[in-house]
């Protein structure tokens, strides 16, 4: 005969009960400040487009206290947001030399390294215009 | 201040009790066990059943971390209770529970049938490219394809990783971390031929999709199998495959 099973329910702050999952749980929620400030700047970069009237009242906002608050948090969240996500990368790739997997420190510094060189190149060939 | 001599130290275990035919809710009852530097958790739950309480019930069999039947919560942790120390954990009481996310059929027991079924359903067996009669010989594998899925063959289905998993707790027909790092063991290894059959439920939404990468699989593993490296690899695969049979689809999959 088949007995009552007890089904322990899942709390609402499963989230809030160990370090990791929380940390987790910040990694997603920088997601949001990420988006906003990537729609927030191509809004900007298509209205300036469109007229001078545009360009003021952008240069206002840029100045205004409120956004160089919201622009340090997104910093902030931006940097969270990918040390995590390369410190996650060997997870997710997995390259092989032979026998042997390659050390995940390189996978980490690759990623870097290409933030770096794809960070200079915007530096160099997209700013200046 | 000296210390006791171990015999006359003691520590405390709140252990989950749940006993269906006589009770509708779990409890938690208390016991005082001797304390001692070379002992673990299951040690202490061997000494309240061998003298203590004998109709506290779970499961136990190799003492080694090899069986994978031990898997309890212990302090909130999923933790094989065989490697679990006391030492780890004195002077302070010791909360053991049945892993979370699995429906409790008696005191530390969980119920395993969803998963069992869901290794079934995943095909986690080799299926060969083709038949041999032993007169044939062996399927040779070389130790770099034998190295491609070795740490996914470790698994020793203890289930501490589903006990971590949030998303197995808030879905529970999430396939979870262990039945997809065993599909992904066998879609690795050379010898099998069943990787396009195990794909349909390996990638369905049930499957590798609905994990968000939190990573709590990896972190409890006792075996180092790395399962949320299994399903963040199946789904790169997977997205390749995709990607190959939009952009090539007269091509061979």
């Amino acid at each position: 005969m088949k007995t009552k099973e007890y089904i322990r329910p899942m709390p609402a702050t499963w989230w809030l009960h160990n370090r990791h999952v929380l940390q987790f749980m910040i990694r997603e929620m920088s997601s949001f400040f990420v988006l906003a400030f990537a729609i927030f700047l191509l809004v900007l970069l298509y209205k300036v487009n469109q007229g001078s009237g545009f360009r003021d009242f952008y240069v206002t906002v840029l100045q205004s206290g409120w956004f160089r608050a919201f622009a340090w948090i997104t910093l902030i969240f931006v940097l969270y947001h990918s040390i995590t996500s390369f410190n996650a990368a060997p997870t997710i790739m997995a390259p092989r030399w032979g026998e042997d997997k390659i050390d995940p420190r390189i996978v980490i510094a690759a990623n870097y390294g290409l933030w770096l060189i794809v960070s200079l190149a915007v530096l160099i060939f997209v700013l200046p215009s | 201040m000296i210390p006791m001599p171990n015999e006359q130290r003691t520590i405390t275990l709140d252990v989950f009790r749940y006993l269906p035919e006589k009770e509708e809710q779990p409890r938690f009852q208390t016991y005082t066990v001797p304390y001692r530097e070379d002992w673990v958790v299951l040690d202490a739950l061997n000494h309240i059943k061998d003298q203590m309480d004998g109709t506290l019930s779970y499961r136990w069999s190799c003492r080694m971390g090899v069986c994978g039947s031990c898997g309890m919560m212990v302090n909130g942790e999923p933790k094989l209770t065989c490697a679990a120390f006391l030492k780890d954990y004195y002077p302070n009481p010791i909360r053991v529970e049945p892993l979370t996310n699995f429906p409790v059929i008696r005191d530390l027991i969980i119920n395993l049938e969803d998963f069992l079924h869901k290794l079934k359903e995943l095909k986690t067996w080799i299926v060969p490219k083709e038949t041999k009669t032993v007169s044939q010989g062996e399927f040779l594998q070389t130790p770099e394809q034998l190295a491609t899925f070795k740490q996914f063959s470790m698994c020793i289905n203890c289930m501490l990783c589903y006990a971590a998993c949030p998303v197995y707790g808030i879905e529970p027909k999430f396939l979870g971390p262990a039945a997809i790092a065993l599909a992904q063991r066998y879609n690795l290894d050379s010898r099998d031929a069943a990787s396009a059959e195990r794909a349909e439920t390996v990638a369905s939404s049930e499957g590798i999709w609905e994990c968000t990468f939190i990573g709590e699989c990896s972190r409890v593993c006792p075996k180092h199998v790395d399962p949320a490296a299994a399903i963040q690899q199946a789904k790169v695969i997977n997205t390749k495959e995709w990607w190959k049979s939009v952009l090539l689809p007269w091509g061979k999959k």
